[in-house]
């Protein structure tokens, strides 16, 4: 059986309501990039199947429009993006843009 | 003796009255004179607008620009703070307006009672130093995210809902993102909750338009700590704020790169496929033959006692309901089986009609549509216009929210 790390998985600004906890520790297989995050994150941890469009596209290749992910709190824009490699403690945040005011 | 023998940096009534802001390091009397020198524009008078047009009269800002085409309501005072009861129904950008004159005579105030959009908008910002988006909607940010760049106007976005509340500064300094930087496209309408559907605690705006205000000062002071770069999430409810860093500047953004393809405002309504307001749409999906009035549903629950399923969240159904309402969420509709339905709302074989309600007549209609598909012994019919409607037309007693 393949290793697996540690990992922390949080949700922030309305991503939390379709999962079963904002924060979340769990075990990713090693060696995981982003995007094996995201399909983690929707064979695992999306409760709210109906609102799933409110977080990732429709084959959970990347994140919905208005939605940011985070490795260690810094923008994975400045990172590889969807092929930054996750490291074993790392924690990922999905945060959905607020719009309201 | 000569009578005047000191030099001043600032007048003797500014020093008096700015006195706590000059002794602060790093403001101090050139912060006071560049804020007095600076025009602010506020777009969006409601729960952001007035802590960042009060601080930011207050603090001695110049010239004060408020855009707003909307009005005082009841349902605005727990949150928009700078209003006051005897102001329900009158212009929000005046009224704001009034307020910061009335606490600081020698701010200009200048008021844009229109509907902000791209006809207008380029006209109205020209005149202005730095722009605060303080609005509720995502055509109307990514409206103003495209003209502060047109401009090369230095943008402080604040956002807020339920508990959270994000703040950041757009297009200021070479390598700062825009809004269109970190978000080329819009979000999916239906995937969208704005503070009428979600809500919204009155100290989460309180304190992202506080900051506002605070990047504002920041910005004319021309002090490089400012959040351009950066996005400050707000977590009210577990009391945590963090700040990350942000992507740089997009050579390939539309509207701030390279080569933009973006050189005048387009439309925004149709770009994001949602209107520029908070207002709730009024859905069609039923036939009329699955639909009843507020006034036919009172008869028919008068003759008899009907089921009434409520599609709205346990909150707002703790606000108040009908007698005979069984709270089922849309979700809920959506993910129990039908033997568990049929338990929760206590219908039988021998059942033949159900009405579902909801707050405005969107939801139910959508729990119809999916009921009917799971229990298509029963004639659901949905309640035109939900509660709402129920208070305006039925019982002007029961409380709307």
């Amino acid at each position: 059986m393949a290793s697996t790390i540690p990992v922390t998985i949080d949700f922030s600004g309305g991503a939390e309501f379709l999962v079963k906890a904002k924060v979340q520790k769990v075990q990713i297989p090693e060696d995981s990039t982003l995007r094996d995050v995201l399909k983690f994150v929707r064979d695992n941890l999306v409760t709210d199947v109906h609102r799933m469009n409110m977080l990732l596209n429709e084959d959970a290749s990347e994140v919905a429009h208005g939605v940011i992910t985070l490795i260690n709190d810094t923008d994975t824009g400045l990172l590889s993006e969807y092929d930054t490699t996750i490291e074993a403690g790392d924690t990922i945040t999905f945060v959905s843009t607020l719009h309201g005011g | 003796m000569e009578n005047k023998d000191w030099v001043a940096g600032i007048s003797k009534s500014d020093a008096g009255r700015y006195s706590r802001q000059l002794l602060v390091d790093d403001f101090g009397v050139s912060g006071q004179k560049n804020l007095k020198n600076t025009a602010v524009l506020i777009v969006g008078a409601g729960g952001l607008g007035c802590p960042v047009a009060t601080y930011l009269g207050a603090a001695g800002v110049g010239t004060l620009g408020i855009v707003d085409y909307d009005r005082i309501s009841l349902d605005n005072l727990h949150r928009q703070v700078a209003y006051k009861e005897d102001q329900v129904g009158q212009s929000k950008s005046q009224g704001l307006a009034d307020n910061v004159k009335l606490q600081n005579s020698g701010v200009t105030t200048v008021v844009h009672n229109v509907s902000l959009d791209s006809s207008n908008a380029m006209e109205i910002f020209k005149n202005y130093d730095i722009v605060c988006d303080c609005t509720d909607n995502v055509a109307t940010r990514y409206l103003i995210n495209d003209v502060c760049v047109l401009l090369n106007i230095p943008l402080v976005s604040g956002s807020a809902l339920r508990w959270d509340g994000q703040l950041s500064v757009y297009h200021y300094g070479p390598d700062c993102p825009c809004y269109r930087c970190l978000f080329p496209s819009p979000p999916d309408p239906s995937s969208v909750t704005n503070c009428n559907e979600g809500g919204v605690l009155g100290p989460i705006v309180g304190t992202i338009g506080s900051m506002q205000a605070l990047e504002v000062m920041k910005i004319a002071a021309k002090l490089s700590t400012t959040l351009a770069g950066k996005l400050l999430l707000f977590d009210g409810r577990e009391g945590k704020s963090r700040t990350i860093r942000l992507r740089k500047r997009d050579p390939k953004c539309a509207v701030c790169g390279d080569e933009p393809s973006i050189t005048a405002p387009i439309d925004y309504v149709l770009f994001c496929g949602a209107g520029a307001h908070d207002k709730i749409e009024n859905l069609k999906l039923l036939e009329p033959s699955d639909r009843v009035n507020v006034h036919e549903y009172q008869e028919i629950r008068t003759a008899r006692k009907q089921f009434l399923l409520d599609t709205r969240p346990p909150v707002e159904f703790e606000i108040a309901h009908l007698p005979e309402a069984i709270n089922i969420t849309l979700n809920e509709c959506r993910s129990l089986r039908a033997d568990e339905l049929s338990s929760r709302l206590g219908v039988d074989s021998q059942t033949s009609d159900v009405y579902v309600i909801c707050h405005r007549g969107n939801d139910s209609q959508r729990a119809v549509v999916l009921l009917r598909e799971k229990l298509g012994s029963i004639h659901f019919r949905d309640i035109i216009g939900g509660y709402e409607e129920w208070a305006l037309k039925v019982n002007d007693e029961f409380p709307l929210y």
